[in-house]
């Protein structure tokens, strides 16, 4: 029996001492990685950092999983427009744009008149009304 | 500046003439005159007229009355003008859908109605002319009605007739005939009504000799069968316009041009309707759509009068 809990104690002892060195190398390689990739993923003179973006095999960057690389990735985003209530707009057919304005672009070209504002009209053009 | 202002043909008719001279104020006068002629010969509400009996003439040759003739041609080049999009053979259609009696007298709930599903207008190219006897035969089926063409036919001949005394603007529901710049040369100033607050207008026009119509679905509605019907009927299907515009308005070299484009680009709808108005030079105008977007055709702007 003595022998046996001694087995244990040692079992322990070697399992502790694992996750001491693991954590140890681990948390070193976070810290170093950390400041290396992000300044340079953050260096405006390059235009497009994913595409340059080259990584250095590290012998402690086996302790990573590979997923941890992807999140040091800059992230796409998809474009989406957030709207605070109301729905998605819809786009606005098109139309030929030389046609299709909402108020007239310039004054138009007066036939013999130097005046630019509009008069009080005479009468009115409308739909047929009794 | 002389004016008159009085009913007929269901609608405001204005003509104002720009001249001091007597005999020009008592031509003008005589305006309401014309006009209740006019609408004898012409109504499709006058029964017993000579068009009511036209349209009663179950295919017999009839001998019509140069104005009842002129008004027909003058429907037929509308109808060609408008690659058939405006028709006067829409009679039926507009009776089944229940707009068979004066406007001002439609029931606002027409339940007690009942009326066969619209079919197709005849075709006018049936109508058989005989120009030198001003007769025709009017197939059985073919049924007339000439309601916008006549004012705007109206609204011409009245103008010609005042323009010997000076410049003239003849306004019948809308449908506006002007003669000529004023005499000092200046264009005359004529509002296009805002159909979402009729009493206001969005834009002015600086109108010299021509015309200019507006056809639209925001007044003349009614309800049938709970459904809203509207008076521009597409001859195509016999039944008011799916359209998403409101109102269109157009100018014209006359007012019977326009006021034939206008119910075309009407029931056309925006983007074919736009693109027709501008296949034609002599045409311009302003669409205002459902959702109150106005549309200008590209040579609008020089009608325009900017503020």
């Amino acid at each position: 029996m003595p022998n046996k809990s001694n087995n244990r104690w040692l079992d322990i002892q070697i399992i502790l001492a694992s996750l001491a060195v693991t954590s140890t190398m681990g948390l070193w390689n976070l810290f170093v990685k950390g400041s290396q990739p992000v300044a340079s993923s953050t260096d405006n003179s390059n235009p497009n950092p994913t595409s340059t973006f080259v990584f250095t095999p590290n012998p402690t960057a086996t302790a990573y999983p590979t997923a941890t690389l992807d999140a040091l990735a800059p992230v796409h985003l998809p474009k989406v427009h957030i709207l605070l209530g109301g729905s998605l707009p819809v786009p606005v057919a098109a139309q030929p744009a030389a046609s299709v304005s909402s108020q007239p672009a310039s004054a138009p070209k007066s036939s013999g008149s130097t005046t630019t504002s509009a008069p009080k009209p005479v009468t009115k053009t409308s739909s047929s009304k009794p | 500046m002389k004016q008159i202002e009085f009913k007929a043909m269901g609608s405001k008719i204005l003509a104002i003439l720009d001249c001091a001279d007597g005999a020009g104020e008592q031509t003008l006068a005589r305006v309401p005159a014309w006009f209740e002629a006019w609408e004898q010969l012409l109504s499709r509400f006058r029964p017993g007229n000579e068009l009511d009996r036209l349209n009663q003439s179950n295919g017999r040759r009839m001998e019509v009355s140069r104005t009842l003739w002129e008004v027909l041609q003058a429907a037929c080049s509308a109808e060609k003008f408008t690659g058939g999009l405006v028709s006067p053979t829409i009679l039926d259609s507009l009776a089944r859908l229940g707009y068979d009696r004066s406007f001002e007298l439609l029931p606002s709930l027409g339940t007690g109605h009942s009326y066969a599903s619209p079919g197709m207008p005849g075709p006018s190219g049936d109508i058989v002319w005989d120009a030198p006897t001003h007769s025709l035969v009017l197939p059985e089926s073919v049924h007339l009605d000439l309601g916008g063409i006549a004012k705007g036919w109206a609204a011409e001949q009245a103008a010609r007739h005042l323009s010997h005394y000076g410049p003239v603007l003849l306004n019948a529901g809308g449908d506006i005939a002007i003669s000529g710049p004023l005499s000092d040369g200046q264009a005359w100033p004529v509002g296009i009504e805002d159909p979402f607050e009729p009493e206001t207008h969005f834009e002015t026009l600086q109108l010299a000799r021509s015309g200019v119509a507006t056809s639209g679905k925001d007044y003349r509605r009614w309800l049938k069968d709970g459904i809203w019907q509207h008076h521009i009927i597409d001859p195509r299907t016999g039944l008011p316009a799916e359209t998403d515009v409101l109102t269109a308005t157009v100018v014209a070299p006359s007012v019977m041009e326009a006021e034939a484009a206008a119910k075309a680009v009407l029931i056309l709808g925006s983007n074919a309707g736009l693109a027709w108005l501008e296949s034609d030079s002599g045409l311009a105008g302003v669409l205002v759509l459902d959702n109150g977007t106005r549309i200008y055709s590209k040579n609008m702007e020089k009608h325009l009068w900017i503020n």
